[in-house]
């Protein structure tokens, strides 16, 4: 949940990367780290196996700057993607404010996108959070491999996408599409913020 | 309640007492040990193992004098071929010596149990 | 008090010895990445596989923890609960590390598990296969590989 310090003039949003083992959830974030510069940004902190298997999370801070008068401040977050992890794994969903889901866009990992997104589905609502109207965004990662191995970009979102949220095309391991992502789930958090009924409370 | 320290020391001045120490009675930790008398660097350090089994044997025999309606134990000795160790319980502690086989017991039972006095 | 099963046959005694002298009510051995090695006390494989990868996020954080506070990785954690406690420790065998979580209850002690989880370590040392990999692995079927301990250690699912 966003914590919001009137006092202090501070926000902060936390993001959770989502998807099936593999999918790209990390390397979004890798790209991110290596690419904002030091003032807008803290340490990345990675809790992997010794094969860089998300363990529990990855987590970067990120310092968006000032806006509308609000220091505001985003915490990424990934999770494991691998079912054996779904203890932890809805450990990290707790307090989410927006989710990219990350796509495994190769057709043979189709299965497991939708077993992912079931299980995302399910956390949150256990979580109390609506998945439905949660601030959600589908990134088709992977867009770099052969096109015949690909589920086209149309078949993922009619697969994945019943909700109709901004979908972006990414190839995470040079970059395409990270930061797009991130813009747009930043931006839907930040006017979920700004709605109505946020102001009142 | 006298300090863990001083009680230590003083059990480890009893004549026969080979090491003397304060056992956290619930998790056998060590919480105040003397040296060992006599012993030899790169030895065995013994103290760690017999506070964490002398402390459990102790919680056993209290719940055996509690089944058999005799109340708290008063001081507990187990005789071995190379010595002995003794237990009194303290509250949330217990006090554990380990002696040689030739000291005074009576002595040693005697200062433990009224160390012991001191910390309930 | 039943065996342990084990997917690695090699530790499947001194985990018994374990089980039997610190009087653990329920145990699991696993590798770092939360993969199973063996386990008493549990008769379903979804339970194994949450303490699994809850030990080894809890791991991985103590380490990072430590390392942030500059200090050494933390190896041990104790929980005190009202019946019952959690011992969570770090078991290297050679240059292969291992991961142990046990509950125990007031049958037992910290201290008593301390020290036999000691000596555990010490037969792990003594009786690592001399052809044991160090469980490194390429980055092929890993949840494959997590899920066939689970198999080895519960039987496979749906197979009776």
């Amino acid at each position: 949940m966003s914590v919001v310090n009137y006092g202090t003039r501070e926000i902060t949003c936390k993001i959770v990367y989502y998807g099936p083992g593999r999918s790209g959830k990390t390397t979004n974030l890798q790209h991110v780290y290596s690419q904002l510069p030091e003032e807008r940004k803290g340490k990345m902190v990675s809790l992997a196996t010794e094969t860089d298997r998300t363990l529990f999370f990855d987590f970067l801070p990120l310092d968006l700057g000032t806006i509308s008068g609000f220091a505001t401040r985003f915490q990424l977050y990934t999770v494991p993607g691998q079912v054996y992890y779904a203890a932890t794994r809805k450990l990290v969903l707790q307090g989410v404010d927006g989710v990219v889901f990350v796509a495994d866009s190769q057709a043979r990992q189709m299965a497991e996108n939708i077993e992912s997104l079931q299980d995302l589905h399910a956390n949150l609502a256990d979580e109390g959070l609506d998945p439905r109207t949660i601030p959600l965004v589908m990134q088709y990662n992977k867009r770099d491999l052969p096109a015949g191995e690909l589920s086209t970009l149309e078949e993922l979102d009619e697969t994945l996408n019943f909700r109709g949220v901004p979908h972006y095309a990414a190839t995470a391991v040079n970059g395409g599409g990270v930061f797009e992502t991130l813009r747009s789930i930043a931006s839907l958090v930040l006017s979920r913020l700004s709605a109505p009924a946020a102001r009142e409370s | 309640m006298r300090a863990v320290s001083q009680v230590v020391a003083s059990l480890s001045r009893v004549p026969g007492v080979v090491a003397a120490m304060v056992v956290g009675a619930s998790d056998g930790l060590i919480i105040e040990a003397s040296q060992i008398v006599g012993y030899a660097p790169g030895a065995t350090d013994t103290r760690r193992p017999t506070a964490a089994l002398a402390a459990y044997l102790y919680s056993k025999v209290n719940r055996a004098s509690d089944a058999a309606r005799l109340g708290t134990p008063a001081f507990m000795r187990l005789e071995a071929e190379k010595g002995h160790i003794c237990v009194v319980g303290a509250s949330d502690v217990v006090l554990v010596t380990i002696v040689a086989p030739d000291a005074n017991l009576g002595r040693v039972r005697l200062d433990m149990m009224n160390a012991a006095k001191d910390n309930r | 008090m039943t065996n342990p099963t084990v997917a690695e046959a090699w530790v499947a005694a001194p985990l018994k010895r374990l089980m039997e002298d610190a009087r653990l009510i329920s145990g699991v051995l696993l590798y770092p990445s939360g993969r199973a090695v063996g386990q008493f006390g549990f008769s379903n494989a979804a339970d194994v596989m949450s303490i699994c990868a809850l030990t080894s996020a809890i791991n991985a954080s103590a380490r990072e923890l430590g390392r942030q506070l500059d200090g050494k990785p933390f190896y041990e954690m104790h929980h005190a609960g009202a019946e019952r406690q959690v011992f969570m420790a770090r078991a290297a065998a050679g240059a292969q590390e291992f991961l142990f979580v046990g509950v125990f209850d007031r049958e037992s002690s910290l201290g008593v598990v301390e020290i036999y989880f000691s000596e555990f370590q010490k037969a792990l040392e003594k009786l690592l296969p001399e052809n044991q990999a160090v469980q490194v692995r390429p980055s092929g079927d890993f949840e494959g590989e997590l899920n066939r301990s689970l198999d080895a250690l519960f039987g496979p699912i749906g197979k009776k």
